[in-house]
């Protein structure tokens, strides 16, 4: 757990620190990937066809979150597309010589979306806070911060397992701050895009409330199965959609832009009654991976290591033994009801267990997956993703296919977040009961002139618009 | 057996045989009649639905033939192909992917997938992720049907999938691309094929059946009965070394409907002859009792009949041979009344007979004595007048003792027939003055006590009959001391209550003595008429006792034993249910002379 060691009122900042100047995220021209818009906006219109569900902040789990969740927390720290860290919710960050630990300075006005001042005990307690919401099982965090203590209203003492030169860990969403949750389900947050403190809970339409006037507000419409074709000639500026007839109507229409959000889902099929000693991943083969890729809509590739699971993180769990199938039934292969990437490859999993055998990739599921080739053939079927947590649901499945974030830099975070959705006796023993599938990726759909965006280091990209002259927030 | 069991079952027997046997043919008829007509149902059923077959056969090759034209002239398609799944772009490849989901779609077909002239599986509308699977099988075996269609079986995500297939072919660029598709042969369309719920359709694979999801069919499942069926012979493509197998579809109507019918019938049969049954037990049993009930009052009467009581009356307006019947028994009684009478007469007359010989018998004892000294005094007064005086006085006597005995003969047979009037009487007075008497009469030597309770209530009976009694019984008390005396001790006392089984009490009369006792012999006759011991007797004294206890509804007992003396208890009912009172002393002691 994160250790807490200082009080308020904390003494202020030893004087003399080196601090950089606050202020908002530098914007480079490397790292834009749509020019500052030329049309000013009243109101940025962004379209969602996936859920977005604020349970899940800080770790999203879909395209659509990320982008939304990006938006409206803060890191501590900006890492730019070419890696390097910009000043963001801290203002100054320094290890003083001889130490491990790194003092954090907050810059000087940070302030939550209700005006109230951030202070350095919020940013901590903020991390605890995700250890409640987001994650109860999070021991996670461990991996990433050792400890912190409060030196002043805006200084914090933080030790990180990582010893590396810059304290690059601090740029993970994962650490970003929110505090406690309003009424309509949002956690507090303090980013350059906030929430009205009173919208209502459950609203379609997540309508951010900009820090200053220079850029205006973004209406997030969130529309799980239209169609994102509709979407856009409905007047959206963006669109964020993997369906091919959206991408492909989009490239064909020279007003808008299509942008590549990265590889940032990646698709795992998770085998409750998986024994042996050896990780899943290493069976996995090529050609079967890229058969299953070619039966996902959109783009997809085989998914490639390093895998997050593979990870070792402080991970607490029950361990035990693996879930017991139930025997004498037809195999089913699982998927997620709304995911329909998840349905395609549960699938094709179905179909290449009654292929021949002269097909590579029939092969390779047969080497790879014993489980779903011996004996009877098997079907797919759907299954509510609170069934994915209950072990006696799970045994009616020989495997079942979810989806997870691909996060190279925040291995811990991902595990946990697939941990938490598997039954306990599962987490400790994830390499053995997970097989990698596919990864595939979302793209922005941007309407040109009317956004501007710039891309991270992690491919997430920030959108911003311009007002009309002597508009006022 | 008896005559009501006896005419129960054969009541029963005539009612229910002919039932049986209407029920039996009402089964029998109604069971062939129904077979029949399920028979004509299902034969012209099946051949609707070959005809629905070869329709919808040429329905799917009509749609398939347009796929085809439409597949030839898509260049997107033809592009695709040319340039191989290994150079598609993500978008070329969903697009041949789902080109069959969307056709399958447009042409309303179930089935439906596009194969290579390999039979490599390019896109499959019923289960998307199947592409690149060989399949050369199918197109072979649809192409050996006589008609181009057969049942296949597809594979879909969720299980397989059974369905009516032909094929067609389009060719692409010199290539040949095979279309197989097809309709559901699933439940529910075989349900729309039966047009009738009753009906039920099932297609019969080597494997597997498939059937309509009718109501009948779950009984038919369930029902032993069995069905009527009709079959319209199919081909399955099996995929293994024989392509094509045979397959039928089977129209079946099932007899779940007859065989509630039956047992509807059943119900009702046994209903009515539950209802027989006790209706005709009832019937019966009343014609039981009517005719019973005559021969059991006939029976009780003659029952009663014996010579001590002929007055039954057989009377009857019966007209019947139960009035015959007892028309004999009346003649019967009135032969023996008048028997009986005749008996009694003779009997009397034996009696009287008897009386009067005895009574001759005593008076010429009696008389003899008298006789003599008459004679004697006769024969005196001619031969002596003077010594007559003299011979008088001296058999006087003698006289005087002869008509004693006559007169205590007289007047014992006097009291062979008492008069009654039973009233209250004082039991203990009457003792008193027998004892005194009979005191008084008694040798020196004879001692007479009385020990008598001086509560006991009055009797009911009559002071003279009960003097006799104890008269006759204290007398033979004394008689039977003998020359050397004894005693003889007469006692009252009163028994029971109103609550015990005496109900209002009796009260018990005691005589004693000391006497010689009597034999077992002498105590069975000693109650005859005429028996006695002792040299003067007449023999009816206890007979008289016996007689008069009786008529005042009493009881005698004798407890004796030779040398033991003898011991007479007579109890006699009091007068009144006497409230309870307390005990008296028993007064005791010798009677003064």
């Amino acid at each position: 757990m994160i250790a807490i060691t200082g009080c308020l009122p904390a003494p202020r900042a030893p004087a003399g620190d080196p601090v950089p100047a606050p202020g908002p995220a530098v914007r480079t021209t490397a790292c834009e990937v749509l020019p500052p818009p030329t049309e000013a906006a009243d109101r940025i219109v962004v379209a969602l066809t996936e859920p977005v569900d604020p349970r899940h902040v800080p770790l999203p789990r879909n395209a659509s979150e990320r982008l939304v969740f990006s938006h409206l927390y803060e890191s501590l720290l900006e890492r730019d597309c070419t890696g390097a860290l910009r000043p963001s919710l801290l203002g100054a960050w320094r290890r003083p010589a001889g130490e491990r630990a790194w003092l954090l300075t907050l810059r000087s006005d940070p302030r939550w979306w209700n005006e109230a001042p951030v202070s350095a005990a919020d940013v901590v307690a903020s991390w605890h806070g995700h250890a409640l919401r987001a994650l109860p099982d999070s021991d996670w965090l461990l991996a990433l911060v050792e400890s912190a203590s409060i030196e002043g209203e805006r200084t914090f003492r933080v030790t990180l397992p990582d010893t590396a030169a810059e304290p690059t860990v601090l740029a993970l969403p994962a650490l970003a701050l929110a505090g406690r949750t309003l009424p309509s389900g949002w956690p507090l947050g303090s980013g350059r895009q906030g929430l009205a403190i009173g919208a209502p809970a459950g609203s379609r339409e997540i309508v951010t409330v900009p820090a200053s006037g220079e850029v205006p507000p973004i209406e997030f419409r969130i529309s799980p199965g239209r169609d994102g074709r509709d979407l856009l000639d409905a007047g959206a500026d963006a669109l964020v959609s993997d369906a091919p007839a959206a991408l492909e109507y989009a490239r064909a229409r020279p007003d808008l832009a299509v942008l590549p959000l990265g590889w940032d889902r990646q698709y795992v099929l998770v085998i409750p009654a998986g024994e042996g000693s050896a990780p899943r991943a290493d069976a996995a083969d090529a050609a079967l991976r890229r058969s299953l890729a070619a039966a996902v809509r959109g783009e997809a590739r085989a998914a490639e290591p390093p895998f997050a699971w593979q990870t070792a993180c402080p991970m607490r769990g029950a361990g035990g033994q693996p879930v017991r199938a139930r025997a004498g039934a037809v195999p089913r292969i699982g998927y997620l009801r709304d995911d329909e990437r998840g349905r395609a490859l549960a699938e094709r999993l179905v179909a290449l267990a009654s292929f021949a055998g002269e097909s590579p990739a029939r092969t390779a599921l047969a080497a790879s997956l014993p489980e779903i080739t011996a004996g009877r053939a098997p079907v797919a079927m759907a299954l509510d993703s609170a069934s994915l947590a209950s072990e006696a649901r799970l045994s009616e499945f020989v495997a079942v296919v979810v989806s997870t974030p691909v996060a190279p830099s925040d291995p811990c975070g991902t595990q946990a977040s697939l941990a938490a959705r598997l039954p306990e006796s599962l987490r400790t023993q994830l390499d053995r009961v997970i097989f990698p599938l596919v990864e595939t990726q979302s793209h922005l759909i941007a309407r040109r002139g009317r956004i501007g965006a710039t891309r991270d280091w992690r491919g997430s990209l920030t959108l911003y618009g311009t007002t009309a002259p002597g508009a006022a927030r | 057996m008896s005559f009501r069991a006896r005419l129960a079952v054969a009541l029963i027997a005539v009612v229910l045989i002919p039932l049986v046997v209407v029920a039996a043919g009402v089964r029998g008829e109604m069971t062939s009649r129904l077979t029949a007509e399920y028979q004509r149902r299902v034969e012209a059923l099946s051949a609707v639905i070959r005809q629905d077959l070869e329709r919808e056969s040429a329905s799917i090759a009509g749609r398939l033939s347009t796929l085809a034209a439409m597949l030839e002239s898509d260049n997107r398609f033809r592009a695709a192909l040319k340039g191989g799944p290994d150079e598609y772009g993500a978008a070329e490849r969903d697009y041949v992917v789902d080109y069959a989901g969307r056709a399958m779609g447009l042409a309303g077909l179930e089935i439906l997938q596009l194969q290579s002239e390999d039979g490599r599986i390019i896109s499959s509308g019923h289960f998307r992720a199947e592409f690149d699977r060989l399949e050369p099988e199918l197109p072979e075996a649809l192409a050996l049907t006589s008609r181009g269609a057969a049942i296949a079986r597809a594979r879909t995500a969720e299980g397989p999938l059974i369905g009516l297939v032909r094929a067609d072919t389009a060719r692409i660029g010199g290539r040949a691309v095979i279309l197989v598709g097809g309709t559901a042969l699933d439940s529910a369309y075989l349900g729309s094929l039966a047009r009738d719920g009753a009906i039920r359709i099932s297609l019969e694979l080597p494997d597997t059946t498939i059937a309509s999801p009718s109501a009948a069919a779950d009984s038919l499942r369930s029902a032993p009965a069995g069905a009527i069926i009709a079959a319209v012979d199919l081909a399955v493509v099996d995929g293994g070394d024989v392509p094509l197998r045979p397959a039928r579809l089977v129209v079946a109507h099932p007899l779940d409907e007859l065989q509630a019918i039956r047992r509807s019938v059943d119900r009702w049969f046994l209903t009515a002859l539950a209802l027989t049954l006790v209706a005709a037990l009832l019937l019966a049993l009343w014609l039981a009792r009517r005719l019973g009930r005559p021969l059991e009052e006939l029976a009780a009467k003659t029952a009663h009949l014996d010579l001590e009581q002929l007055d039954v009356r057989f009377d009857t307006d019966r007209d019947d041979e139960i009035g015959d019947l007892a028309r004999v028994l009346g003649a019967m009684t009135a032969r023996l009344r008048a028997g009986a009478a005749r008996l009694r007469e003779v009997e009397r007359r034996a009696t009287v007979g008897d009386v009067a010989r005895q009574v001759n018998h005593d008076i010429k004892n009696g008389l003899a004595p008298i006789r003599n000294v008459v004679r004697h005094l006769v024969q005196v007064a001619g031969d002596d007048p003077h010594a007559l005086p003299g011979i008088f006085a001296e058999r006087q006597g003698t006289l005087e003792s002869g008509i004693a005995y006559l007169e205590t003969l007289a007047a014992n047979y006097a009291r062979l027939s008492p008069r009654l009037d039973r009233q209250p009487c004082d039991a203990n007075a009457v003792a008193r003055d027998v004892v005194r008497d009979a005191s008084a009469a008694a040798a020196p030597a004879v001692e007479l006590r009385t020990q008598l309770d001086a509560s006991l209530p009055p009797v009911l009976g009559d002071a003279v009959v009960l003097r006799r009694i104890l008269e006759n019984l204290v007398g033979n008390a004394v008689e039977s001391l003998g020359p050397g005396g004894g005693t003889v001790t007469l006692s009252s006392e009163r028994l029971g209550g109103s609550g015990d089984r005496t109900g209002g009490g009796v009260a018990r009369l005691t005589v004693a003595d000391s006497g010689r006792g009597m034999t077992e012999r002498e105590l069975a006759h000693a109650f005859d008429d005429f028996y006695t011991t002792k040299p003067t007797g007449t023999g009816l004294g206890l007979s008289i006792v016996r007689r008069l206890v009786l008529d005042l509804n009493g009881t005698l007992r004798v407890d004796t034993a030779p040398g033991s003396g003898t011991r007479f208890e007579v109890e006699l009912p009091l007068a009144v249910a006497a409230a309870p009172s307390l005990p008296a002393p028993h007064v005791s002691g010798p009677v003064p002379r």
